[in-house]
């Protein structure tokens, strides 16, 4: 009984595969590619050459410009806290300057402490670029209020 | 005396043989008479057929690679391209597949892509609608888009070749339709792909209907 069923098995399997019409049948066929030009990711440039001066008549704040050919994508203030940047302050494109005060820097009290910052070329929530040299910043505020600031470059 | 015995035994010998060939002379021209005067009456007939032409399948992007010497070849769109492309930028591109053949036909689209850049790639297939790109690489929100129905969408593609239409798309002899194609970086491109490139093709596999 089983070598029966076999044997149907077989012929039905057989049936079938004569049947099947890639099996017996030639296809006509044509194909177009269509090619794309390059798709280039964008390379940020390192913000150089930056700077960090008071503002006369104004104590508790101070510019910081910087140089880079990214001026296509936003930058952003980042100061050292605790080991970790965190940004300060946002600048948007085509802008290489951007004025600070003492309480940006996120205490609500800080009395003469420095901290270290630097300017990074950012784009998108993915891609940045910091600049080197850092700078510090010395600032003074009270409740977010910046009182006094000075900054200084620092060694590269 | 035998021999004489044997010739009273055989009189009149020579005119049976004579006989006898006349006989077969007899049957010969009559077997020959009745060859020469049967006729056969008959009558043909024959058909010519037209002309046999095989149908052709004819796949063309925008009037470009008509013709089956350009089968499997390839049409470089330039236009489809971005540079210093942003995580979240994208380019869209549009065109015509066309059946320039005899025969009716369906395609399949696949699609492949080399270079580094390519694994943050994303590309998306429409069919029956035009493209539209707006932004500015200033402001860095460069954004392709695209009408009709979705093929495929969001698809990393490599350097193997891969389909990307569930059903093969039917196209009649003489008909066409829009192809839309993005091509997106995706937000979360690493940040070690800052000036990487990529290009990519895509292949429109036409085969006959009924298949």
């Amino acid at each position: 009984m089983p070598r029966l069923l076999l044997v149907a098995a077989g012929l039905v399997a057989g049936t079938l595969a004569l049947l099947a019409p890639d099996g017996t049948h030639a296809a006509f066929t044509d194909d177009a590619g269509l090619g794309s030009g390059t798709f280039r990711a964008a390379t940020l440039a390192t913000p150089g050459s930056v700077t960090c001066t008071t503002v006369p008549g104004l104590v508790n704040q101070a510019d910081i410009a910087w140089t880079t050919t990214s001026t296509n994508v936003p930058h952003r203030i980042e100061a050292l806290s605790n080991g970790t940047w965190v940004p300060v302050a946002l600048v948007p494109a085509g802008t290489t300057t951007v004025r600070i005060n003492g309480g940006m820097m996120g205490s609500v009290l800080s009395l003469g402490l420095t901290y270290q910052a630097r300017v990074v070329a950012h784009a998108g929530v993915s891609w940045t670029k910091a600049s080197t040299p850092t700078f510090s910043l010395q600032t003074v505020s009270l409740l977010g209020l910046g009182l006094s600031v000075n900054c200084a470059a620092l060694p590269a | 005396m035998t021999g004489h015995h044997r010739a009273a035994k055989r009189p009149g010998g020579p005119r049976r043989v004579l006989s006898a060939l006349m006989a077969v002379l007899g049957a010969v021209v009559l077997l020959g008479s009745v060859q020469g005067t049967f006729a056969f009456w008959s009558d043909e007939a024959s058909m010519s057929t037209g002309s046999l032409t095989a149908g052709t399948l004819d796949v063309t992007l925008d009037g470009n690679l008509a013709g089956r010497a350009n089968d499997g070849g390839t049409w470089t769109q330039t236009t489809f391209a971005l540079d210093a492309m942003l995580p979240g930028e994208s380019r869209a591109t549009s065109f015509a597949v066309r059946n320039a053949g005899t025969s009716g036909l369906t395609y399949a689209v696949a699609g492949s892509a080399t270079g580094a850049l390519a694994p943050a790639l994303r590309f998306s297939v429409y069919a029956g609608g035009a493209a539209a790109n707006t932004g500015t690489a200033a402001a860095g929100n460069r954004a392709g888009s695209c009408a009709g129905a979705a093929v495929a969408t969001d698809v990393t593609l490599a350097a193997a070749s891969a389909v990307l239409t569930a059903t093969r798309r039917t196209l009649a002899s003489g008909a066409s339709e829009q192809v839309c194609v993005i091509a997106r970086l995706t937000l979360d491109a690493a940040n070690g792909m800052q000036g990487a490139t990529a290009t990519a093709t895509f292949a429109f596999n036409g085969r006959q209907v009924g298949i």
